[in-house]
């Protein structure tokens, strides 16, 4: 089963991730901050991140930025309510970029193709 | 005592002119006599003689000088005492008054003599006012047996006043004179009764001679000659008044153009004008008037307007209907116009007349080129091409005038007697290039005048365009700023929006399809998505994006759109048909375009009621990849199809107003183009082209 972290802010879109990605058969653990994202993954692997740009403290840019620094990040989506941040060049290290929508068909859509490429690369 | 004075009279009063005392029985006590005459002279050849008589008698002799000094019927002053009443000619009571007062205090049987009344001002009522001077100083004469000579110049007073006068005096000697010759006769002398009374005679160097026949004869040729004469000056007189009438007329047209440059008058009713001047019995009285123009642009002679009748019977008709009418201008050119339209046959040849510039062997563009006024005859000297000139309008003669501005020949103004066939005179001609004076002011002017409007209607344009900069300007510094709180509210309102939608499609996925709940939360789930829309269009059209440009599959985005709006497809059980070449690749961005499609589909789903076919295909023409998405919706009035593009215009209710403006700005921005068509109630059919190359 894949193992997927969703980093987000608001605690309820947490709740509605972790429910619907469960539902499509993938392992969900959340993380609230950057921080707790940081320090799940120093201890456990993860097929997948789904991290959130606007947070308080540490921002999904710079979470980004410490996740690519280990050798063996795992896939990463980025899911923020902004599209501006598609601009930023950093953000095109992530393997895809979704805006957020109450429609979650293209987060899941964008999911189960990076989960399908990387396990074939694997 | 009459008959006394009568005798005494005989003895001691003379009239000093030969024969005359003879003839009259001499001037009596007690009476005036008046002289009606027409030159002073003649009355003169009367006063001169009897001074000496009167002085010899040592009478008492008053001269009343009316004229002032120098009047030439005003005696010797040293033989008489002189009364001036140079000031009383405005008040003839006044003057009555003073006359009458100096007879009354003279001592009787003084002799006065009078200047000539017509002196007096012919002020309102003169005439009445004279008649009672003459009665009042005839009364007093009468009463202190004085006499008087007065003299009446013919004319003065008219014939009823005259009567009245003939019916008071006691003597009236009428007096003319021909050449040297001074004649008289005397119509009336109370108490007098001798044959020769009352025939003419003539006074020959102080002595009176009787009027012979050979006289008459002799008065009858003088006569004659005379009325030669004057026969003669008055067809001088005709020929200056036409030439005068002419000259009202040119000025006035003069007066008419310069007002009618000032004015909004065209150019086109100037011209008019001047033709009907040209042609006008008033005006210079031609036949037929014809206006060529140099048309710079096309390099060639051209035929502007024409005026004139075109056979014998229409001269006919129109001159009889003017004739002994005097028109002013304005109303020859409204009357003009109305044989304008029947005119065909001389505006047809005038619009037919079409030479170019360099056709310099043709004489008219010659006559432009040299400038000068000719008249066009068969033997015209330095050119053989009269003859065609002349068989164009069919005379023998033609007169020609350029058009001059500033040396420069603006045209030809041409004008014949093709009814009458009168030649043309040399002076006509200088008449004619009055006329072309005007015309090519007025065009001059008129060119200016369209300069001047259209450099001001640049300026207005500049102007218009300036302000609409700035009040772009401020829009969209208010717009930034407003689009600063928009994002910050949009990107705020969206992840709560997130959590609603999700749950309720959460909830949607447990609940059995038929329940109630299932209904609401459908409808939950469609607000969120419109609201997400909302939120999407304003944030993009807030700040759109540089497009980042990958090469996109167009089918599957097309199916990724359509996949977006199953459930309102399936609600409204709309059929969709996805028709595509094969690979259907074109470098875009593909959220941009995602955007596109999304706003072209949702307008043509929400476009339609239920039932309806959505139908895109996408197809590579040439250089450029065209999707096309055609709907069976109601259509768009042809009135908002030219704002369909414009921000914030909408015909829903509902949505942004947005949608189709981000669509089209990106399209634009991947130098696409995009287009509608419609029908109302048939459906719309909307167009992308994108390049496929310089992507």
């Amino acid at each position: 089963m894949k193992r997927i972290l969703v980093v987000d802010d608001e605690r309820n879109l947490l709740k509605l991730y972790e429910k619907e990605l469960r539902e499509e058969g993938y392992e969900v653990l959340t993380a609230s901050s950057g921080r707790e994202a940081l320090g799940f993954l120093d201890g456990i692997a993860f097929d997948l991140v789904i991290l959130d740009i606007r947070m308080p403290e540490m921002d999904g840019m710079e979470t980004l930025r410490r996740i690519m620094e280990s050798p063996s990040s795992p896939p990463l989506i980025l899911n923020t309510a902004y599209s501006m941040y598609k601009d930023d060049f950093l953000t095109w290290a992530a393997d895809a970029y979704v805006v957020k929508s109450s429609d979650l068909s293209e987060l899941k859509t964008k999911t189960s193709e990076i989960l399908k490429r990387s396990s074939k690369t694997a | 005592m009459n008959e006394k004075s009568h005798l005494e009279l005989n003895l001691s009063l003379s009239s000093g002119v030969s024969g005359l005392d003879e003839i009259l029985e001499g001037p009596r006590w007690g009476e005036a006599i008046i002289f009606h005459f027409t030159n002073p002279r003649e009355y003169s050849s009367f006063l001169n003689p009897i001074l000496p008589s009167l002085a010899k008698e040592g009478i008492q002799t008053h001269a009343f000088q009316l004229q002032g000094i120098g009047s030439t019927l005003t005696p010797d002053t040293e033989k008489c005492h002189c009364h001036n009443f140079h000031q009383q000619i405005s008040h003839p009571e006044r003057l009555s008054a003073q006359v009458c007062q100096l007879i009354r205090l003279e001592p009787p049987r003084s002799f006065f003599l009078f200047d000539d009344l017509e002196a007096i001002e012919k002020l309102p009522g003169y005439e009445q006012r004279v008649v009672e001077l003459l009665r009042q100083v005839v009364a007093e004469i009468g009463r202190k047996q004085s006499a008087a000579y007065i003299p009446l110049s013919r004319g003065f007073l008219p014939s009823a006043e005259m009567a009245q006068v003939k019916d008071l005096i006691p003597v009236f000697v009428e007096t003319w004179s021909l050449d040297e010759e001074v004649h008289f006769q005397i119509l009336q002398a109370s108490g007098r009764y001798s044959e020769r009374l009352f025939q003419r005679y003539k006074i020959d160097r102080d002595s009176i001679k009787m009027f012979s026949v050979a006289d008459s004869k002799q008065y009858a040729g003088a006569l004659e000659q005379r009325t030669r004469e004057s026969l003669e000056l008055y067809t001088q007189k005709v020929h200056v008044e036409s030439d005068l009438q002419r000259r009202v007329f040119e000025l006035s047209l003069m007066n008419e153009i310069t007002r009618s440059l000032l004015s909004t008058m065209d150019l086109e009713e100037i011209l008019h004008r001047i033709l009907i001047g040209v042609t006008a019995k008033e005006g210079l009285g031609f036949n037929r008037a014809f206006l060529l123009l140099v048309n710079e642009t096309e390099q060639v002679l051209e035929g502007k307007m024409a005026i004139g009748p075109s056979n014998l019977d229409e001269a006919l008709r129109i001159w009889g209907a003017l004739d002994g009418r005097k028109l002013s201008i304005s109303e020859l050119a409204a009357l003009g116009k109305e044989w304008q339209r029947q005119d065909a046959q001389v505006n047809k040849l005038a619009r037919g007349i079409r030479i170019p510039l360099e056709d310099r062997a043709h004489l008219l563009i010659e006559l432009l080129r040299l400038r000068q006024p000719e008249i066009i005859r068969p033997d015209f000297p330095s050119h053989l091409q009269s003859q065609s000139v002349l068989h164009l309008f069919e005379v023998d003669q033609v007169a020609a005038v350029p058009l001059l501005s500033r040396k420069k020949s603006l045209g030809l103004l041409l004008a014949d007697n093709r009814i009458t066939q009168k030649p043309i005179a040399e002076e006509e001609l200088k008449h004619l290039e009055t006329f072309a004076n005007y015309a090519a002011s007025a065009i001059e002017q008129a060119r200016l005048h369209e300069e001047v409007r259209r450099r001001i209607s640049e300026n207005e344009r500049h102007i218009r365009e300036l302000e609409a900069m700035q009040d772009r300007l401020i829009h969209s510094k208010r717009l930034s700023t407003l689009g600063e709180l928009a994002s910050k509210m949009a990107h705020e309102v969206r992840t709560p929006l997130v959590s609603i939608g999700g749950f309720a499609n959460a909830l949607l996925k447990k609940k059995s399809n038929d329940s109630e709940d299932c209904e609401y939360l459908k409808i939950i789930v469609n607000e969120v998505r419109r609201l997400e829309r909302i939120i999407s269009d304003v944030l993009t059209y807030v700040s759109p994006g540089i497009p980042r440009k990958r090469i996109v599959d167009f089918r599957r985005l097309v199916d990724e759109v359509v996949m977006m709006f199953c459930l309102p497809l399936k609600e409204k059980q709309i059929d969709v048909s996805i028709r595509s070449d094969d690979s259907p690749l074109c470098r875009a961005d593909p959220d941009q375009m995602k955007q596109v499609l999304t706003a072209i589909i949702n307008n043509a789903i929400e476009s339609m009621p239920e039932c309806g076919k959505l139908a895109v295909h996408l197809g590579c023409q040439q250089s450029f990849l065209r999707i096309s998405v055609s709907d069976t919706g109601i259509g768009i009035p042809e009135d908002k199809m030219g704002r369909l593009f414009d921000a914030f215009f909408t015909t829903k209710s509902t949505g942004s107003g947005l949608g189709l403006n981000i669509a089209s700005q990106i399209v634009a921005n991947h130098k696409g183009s995009i287009y509608v068509e419609s029908k109302l109630g048939e459906g719309s059919t909307f167009y992308i082209n994108l390049p496929l190359t310089s992507c």
